[in-house]
């Protein structure tokens, strides 16, 4: 709308010039056509009168040409004068209120619901100002309302949890009784009992058993978010180990193989009992939906992370159930898991615990191929330096113009850094996911590179990659405080101005990794997208 | 893989920038006077508008910051419709620093 403000107050200006000049014009030249007339007028007359030519200045009628003449000069010069006052007031009266309400109006499209639209005028301006500034209650007030009912479901949902915490508390005691009954029972204890007696207590049994599972990831759920956590070096592959080797029975049942790589030096700041419960679930999940192939964990490391990945050839996630994962009692609703015992509780757990260790978790999932999930959690300080001369950081470069690719390639030397290339957005969405880089520089001249981010934050491995953006508006302030993975992802990105080139970003590069270094040999390269 | 030695890579840095700015200058004089035949109008064609945006987003991948901003100034001034003396002006400021950029450049010796 403000462009369209901008397009019409510009055409106005266009207009009121050009009507100044053709009045000015019209002026002059009815003017001089009335005392040509006039002037013809009494000359025929005299003609005609006497039979015989007489010169017109010897006519009296011929003083009120001249007179005509004159006074039409005289309008000359007051229109002359009056043009440029009637294009200033124009200006005043339509001009700039229209360009103070492009303001307004551009100020309101940027979010800004707080300043009034207002244009004193009692046109047509000033009634389509006031329609804007309706425009603007109603959405003030419409945001306002959300954001109520946004704090109002916050509390509630929390009372809920609250409540759910102390529910299952108080389930807890009477089931653990119930259970201990039941195994009095069914071991005779309390008498002989029919086969029929021996159907049934199992069945209560095996009920009861899941009655207490779901009560005691509830009150995990809920004990999760307040428990205290330790943060001290956890070696990874150490626990990861122990981990396996509890699964292993599990895995053989079903034939399927676990695979660890994780380099032992591996340490990551974190409490180890909330650790070795996030990598439990994680493993176990991974167990449960698959039935053929393996499940492997394997670490990356970047200068101040370590990213777990927990893979799978199971059953997958569909796509659109992706995004619910973590979501409290969801569950893969397939056939094929359905004898599988569960709460849906456990990735909700996982998650909750991950974000409390300054981690992130994110999935990546193909039906009937696999399901990824990457847990990034912070490097421990020894560690950091241990593998700052070991790890290697894989860098994607996405420009159109092959010649800057090149000129990149040039810049970006060091001996640790991986590079590769892409022409477009769609293949920068396509090396992410193949090549899961750590660093994305986006130099595509794109005005919305924000968006092309949230896709590949949303496909990659959030938590990791890193975004240089080059060019491009930028970032509103509001919405500091989002948790959003996808949105930090877009937050944390380094901007750099249209003009930064690739020493910049090498720059940009070097400090993010910690990099002090002088450029050493060149980077090895891979072709582009 | 492709391994060069550092002084390698730097003529070879140094020969990409130069043949930029001798391309980008060409391109810049054909704009110039292709804008200076109109005897009207507000130099709003697609092409220009294309070709500065370009000069816009490479100038400074090929590390010549200035190009860019100046490129940036005429496609500013294009959005906001102006004249073409105006337009003339700004081309004559980008072909000023191209050539500045080009004097800056080492020489380059051929044996």
């Amino acid at each position: 709308m403000a462009r369209s403000l901008s397009f019409f107050s510009r055409r106005i200006s266009v207009r009121v010039i050009g009507i100044a000049a053709l009045t000015l014009l019209a002026t002059g030249m009815a003017a001089n056509l009335a005392a040509l007339t006039l002037e013809n007028l009494v000359t025929s007359e005299s003609s005609l009168a006497g039979g015989q030519l007489v010169s017109p200045a010897a006519l009296p009628q011929s003083d009120l040409a001249v007179q005509v003449r004159r006074q039409m000069v005289l309008a000359l010069f007051v229109m002359l004068l009056l043009v440029p006052i009637l294009a200033l007031t124009l200006r005043a009266t339509v001009l700039a209120p229209l360009q103070r309400l492009r303001r307004q109006v551009r100020a309101l499209a940027h979010g800004d619901l707080e300043s009034a639209v207002t244009v004193e005028s009692d046109d047509e301006i000033g009634r389509l100002a006031a329609a804007v500034e309706q425009v603007r209650v109603n959405l003030h007030e419409s945001f306002e309302d959300l954001f109520r009912q946004n704090e109002r479901l916050s509390q509630l949902d929390q009372m809920k949890d609250e409540m759910l915490g102390q529910a299952s508390h108080e389930l807890r005691t009477p089931l653990t009784s119930i259970h201990g009954f039941v195994q009095v029972l069914a071991g005779g204890k309390a008498g002989p009992l029919t086969e029929l007696q021996e159907e049934v207590l199992t069945m209560v049994g095996r009920n009861v058993d899941r009655l207490r599972t779901l009560v005691c990831d509830l009150l995990d759920a809920e004990r999760v978010d307040k428990t205290p956590l330790n943060s001290t070096p956890v070696a990874v592959e150490d626990l990861l180990q122990e981990v396996i080797d509890d699964q292993q029975v599990s895995a053989r049942e079903k034939g399927l193989a676990l695979n660890l790589a994780v380099p032992d030096h591996t340490r990551v700041m974190g409490d180890k009992e909330r650790l070795r419960e996030v990598f439990t679930n994680l493993i176990s999940n991974a167990i449960k939906y698959t039935d053929y192939g393996r499940v492997s964990v394997r670490s990356l490391h970047t200068h101040d992370r370590i990213v777990l990945e927990f893979q799978d050839t199971g059953i997958g996630i569909a796509s659109h159930l992706q995004p619910h994962v973590f979501d409290r009692f969801f569950r893969v609703d397939d056939q094929r898991v359905q004898g599988e015992e569960g709460t849906g509780l456990g990735l909700t757990i996982v998650k909750r615990l991950v974000t409390r260790l300054n981690g992130m978790i994110s999935l990546s999932s193909e039906p009937g191929r696999g399901t990824t999930f990457r847990v990034t959690l912070p490097r421990a300080a020894d560690e950091q330096t241990a593998g700052a001369t070991a790890a290697r950081t894989s860098i994607l470069v996405a420009t159109p113009d092959p010649l800057v690719q090149t000129v990149y390639g040039a810049t970006l030397t060091h001996d640790r850094f991986d590079l590769s290339y892409a022409s477009s957005p769609s293949g920068v969405l396509l090396r992410t996911r193949r090549e899961r880089p750590d660093v994305v520089v986006l130099a595509l001249g794109n005005a919305r590179p924000d968006e092309l981010v949230r896709r590949v934050a949303r496909g990659a491995d959030m938590a990791r990659v890193h975004f240089v953006i080059i060019g491009g508006r930028p970032l509103r302030d509001d919405d500091d405080d989002t948790t959003d993975p996808v949105e930090l992802a877009v937050r944390s990105a380094s901007r750099l101005p249209v003009e930064a080139g690739p020493r910049d970003v090498l720059a940009v590069i070097e400090a993010r990794l910690g990099l002090s270094a002088a450029p050493a040999t060149p980077a090895s390269t891979k072709g582009a997208a | 893989m492709t391994a060069h030695a550092p002084d390698a890579r730097e003529a070879r840095l140094a020969a990409l920038r130069r043949r930029y700015l001798d391309t980008v200058l060409e391109n810049v004089q054909r704009l110039h006077s292709d804008l200076r035949g109109r005897s009207g109008g507000d130099g709003h064609d697609n092409a220009f508008r294309l070709a500065v945006h370009s000069l816009k987003g490479s100038g400074g991948a090929y590390g010549f910051p200035e190009i860019t901003q100046r490129a940036a100034v005429v496609e500013q001034d294009l959005l906001d419709g102006r004249d073409v003396t105006t337009l003339v002006h700004g081309l004559d400021e980008l072909l000023a620093s191209i050539q500045g950029a080009q004097r800056g450049l080492p020489v380059e010796v051929t044996s």
